[in-house]
């Protein structure tokens, strides 16, 4: 069984560092972490992920953004995403979910069932 | 002189001298107008004056007619009794004499019954006379009031006023004041009153008697007047316009300004002008705003509100249908400028947002971190170490749950939180709820049991608040019960609303912390934050939830007994429509 890939776009470092460690240690996932949309654009063709997983509050590009660029480029169109916001307003969840998203995960988010989580959300897609 | 010419000399003297006889009466009349003789010695002023004047008169007939003595005295006597009778006539009819003092009483009463509200009462207030203009203001009818006590015509507001009035006047004086009375058809009637006392030939007071005048109509008029002033000195814009016809009949000041019409332009204009004129809306008709303010007409609903965006301002217009039982309806709108209120709402919108995302991102690393730590994903921990981060990792918790709970009560304040009321079953999400909690209360020692959860129950409200006050209720019951203990989860049906309740037996809440329960930051014992968790916030954000879903909150404790929590919601939503997308936008201008 081939690993499953992940792109992982967050702007918070710490962020960024329990959440290799979840994903990859726990989570047995490959992941690839950039802290900006840009960074993510610009790589994500060479990793080619399986699954997006996009914190939506960033500077310059917020989450939402980075996956409509996303999915401009080749091969990306079917690409599941998950996103992971601090702000937990429900019409914006609704917003998320209606632009493709499989799964929004709130924060703070619990590093120990955050790779189950994402199974679920694919498994169910 | 021969006979012939002492005929006719004395014939206009025989007149000329009654004449005299009735000038001088009526001279003496004159003279007598204002003083106060009686009738009867103006009567008698004639009756002395004519037959004094008689024997000359006679002897002037005698000595000018060739008529005998025998045949004259029975004319002369006739001739006499008429013109008596023409004098006497005559001072009655002329302009100096005027009406008999009865003539005149009876012309006031009659002049007073028409003008004036007239009720007689005893000593006790009972009614025991009432004029026919007063059965014509009230409504009543003479058998309905007599033998009634006068309160049944007062609002009870006024009862204690009327009976110190009363008690005034039974002590002899007279009260003048403004009354304002009931009529049958519960409509307010204000007369000016003048309450005399009736006192009997011994100087006994027996009884009022009050002369009222009908003042409700300029009454009316006044307080028009004043509410049109005030009215025009809004900033909100006020337009009533004619149901029937659309025209309008009354545009405030900040109306009159949107519109550039003024006081005498504006009463020729109807809605569908305003339409035409202001937004260049040609297709807009009359139909079109009969459809939309339907639920109005049909009596569906008091009132329909909704939201004008231009680019100038955002408006919130509030549509209203005034139906008098005896008069033409009128549409009534009020549109106010809400844009600074719609910018400090964003403002502080953006705020909540910031401020949530800001805080949770450091805690997300914190919590991360020692979650991660502590479940030997980064190597084994040293007891101590493993001690000491425990406490770390649950006060991260906490920290969550302040966060959340703090944000989640400014936002009930500032109104955003989103609620989305819709027609919920019950029973399934008390249900979810119980089997959601059953775990956590399991860890407790504690068990739920469910009452009346096989009948179907359906409220108005939002199924996921629904859902977060149970959870706060249920991890509460569950936190503060016995070991072993049970927690009561009742549904009960209570005609237009469903109950749910909650109840553990655990210690109970002490009545002098019963007062504060629902308080931010309160627990019943400041030792129950430590030993229990759990913010303090918890109660304060469930009756925040179940009030805006137009429910109630309610409990009842018992110290070393237990606490039994029950809130109640609505099987119908509210009879007003909040569409801020209707796009109603016509009814209003």
């Amino acid at each position: 069984m081939t690993m499953l890939k992940i792109l992982h776009v967050e702007d918070d470092l710490d962020i960024q560092e329990i959440a290799k460690l979840s994903l990859e240690t726990i989570g047995g996932f490959e992941v690839l972490q950039c802290a900006s949309g840009k960074e993510a654009l610009s790589e994500v063709l060479d990793f080619a992920p399986d699954l997006f997983l996009l914190d939506m509050m960033m500077p310059e590009m917020s989450g939402d953004v980075v996956l409509l660029n996303l999915r401009k480029l080749p091969g990306l169109q079917d690409t599941p995403a998950i996103f992971m916001t601090a702000r937990a307003q429900r019409n914006e969840i609704v917003d998320l979910k209606a632009l493709g998203a499989i799964e929004v995960i709130l924060k703070p988010f619990d590093p120990i069932t955050l790779p189950d989580q994402i199974k679920t959300a694919l498994s169910i897609s | 002189m021969g006979q012939d010419n002492e005929k006719a000399i004395n014939k206009p003297f025989t007149i000329s001298t009654i004449c005299l006889g009735r000038d001088v009466i009526v001279m003496k009349m004159k003279q007598f107008q204002g003083k106060k003789y009686s009738i009867g010695f103006r009567y008698a002023l004639a009756l002395i004056i004519v037959p004094l004047a008689s024997p000359v008169v006679v002897s002037f007939i005698q000595n000018a007619t060739a008529i005998s003595s025998t045949t004259l005295g029975p004319i002369s006597i006739l001739l006499l009794t008429l013109a008596y009778a023409w004098c006497i006539w005559s001072i009655r009819n002329s302009p100096e004499f005027g009406p008999s003092e009865e003539e005149k009483t009876a012309y006031q009463i009659k002049a007073l019954n028409d003008h004036s509200i007239i009720c007689m009462t005893d000593e006790h207030g009972t009614i025991t006379y009432v004029n026919d203009k007063f059965l014509k203001t009230t409504g009543y009818s003479r058998d309905e009031l007599l033998g009634e006590n006068l309160t049944i015509l007062l609002p009870t507001s006024i009862v204690a006023l009327y009976d110190f009035a009363r008690q005034f006047v039974l002590e002899g004086n007279t009260w003048n004041g403004e009354v304002r009375m009931k009529g049958k058809d519960g409509q307010n009637i204000w007369t000016h009153s003048t309450v005399a006392p009736q006192i009997d030939k011994a100087g006994k007071v027996i009884g009022t008697i009050a002369i009222q005048t009908d003042t409700t109509q300029s009454k009316i008029a006044a307080s028009e007047k004043t509410m049109r002033e005030a009215f025009h000195l809004l900033h909100d814009e006020v337009y009533m316009f004619e149901a029937d016809t659309l025209r309008y009949v009354y545009l405030n000041q900040a109306a009159m300004d949107r519109c550039g019409w003024n006081k005498t332009t504006y009463r020729k204009k109807t809605l569908i002008d305003k339409r035409r004129e202001l937004n260049k809306d040609e297709i807009f008709n009359s139909a079109d705003f009969y459809d939309r303010a339907r639920p109005l007409i049909d009596g569906e609903v008091d009132e329909i509100e909704f939201i004008l965006e231009d680019d100038i301002q955002v408006s919130e217009v509030k549509l209203q249908l005034i139906q008098p039982q005896n008069g033409p309806s009128h549409f009534i709108s009020i549109r106010r400028d809400i844009s600074e209120r719609r910018a400090f709402e964003q403002t502080k919108n953006d705020f909540i947002s910031t401020v949530s995302h800001e805080l949770r991102t450091p805690v997300t690393s914190i919590k991360g971190a020692l979650g991660l730590v502590l479940s030997g994903a980064t190597g084994e921990l040293h007891d101590k170490t493993q001690k000491m981060l425990d406490i770390a990792y649950r006060n991260s918790d906490r920290l969550t749950l302040l966060i959340n709970d703090i944000l989640d009560l400014e936002k009930i304040a500032a109104g955003q939180m989103e609620l989305n009321i819709e027609t919920v079953n019950l029973t399934e999400l008390i249900s979810d709820s119980i089997a959601a909690n059953k775990s956590y209360a399991a860890r407790l020692n504690v068990s739920f049991v469910g009452v009346g959860l096989e009948q179907k129950a359906e409220g108005c409200c939002d199924s996921d608040r629904v859902f977060q006050i149970m959870n706060n209720l249920l991890s509460n019951a569950a936190k503060f019960s016995k070991k072993n203990g049970e927690v009561i989860v009742t549904l009960s049906d209570m005609g237009d609303r469903i109950c749910i309740s909650v109840e553990d037996f655990g210690k109970g809440i002490p009545e002098e912390a019963q007062s504060s329960i629902f308080d931010r930051f309160t627990q019943a014992d400041a030792s129950d934050r430590r030993e229990k968790g759990g913010t303090g916030l918890g109660l304060s954000i469930v009756k925040a939830l179940v009030e805006s879903q137009n429910g109630s909150i309610y409990f009842t404790s018992e110290v070393g007994k237990g606490t039994k929590f029950s809130f109640e919601l609505p099987k119908i939503g509210k009879t007003k429509i909040k569409n801020p997308t209707i796009g109603l936008m016509v009814a209003a201008e």
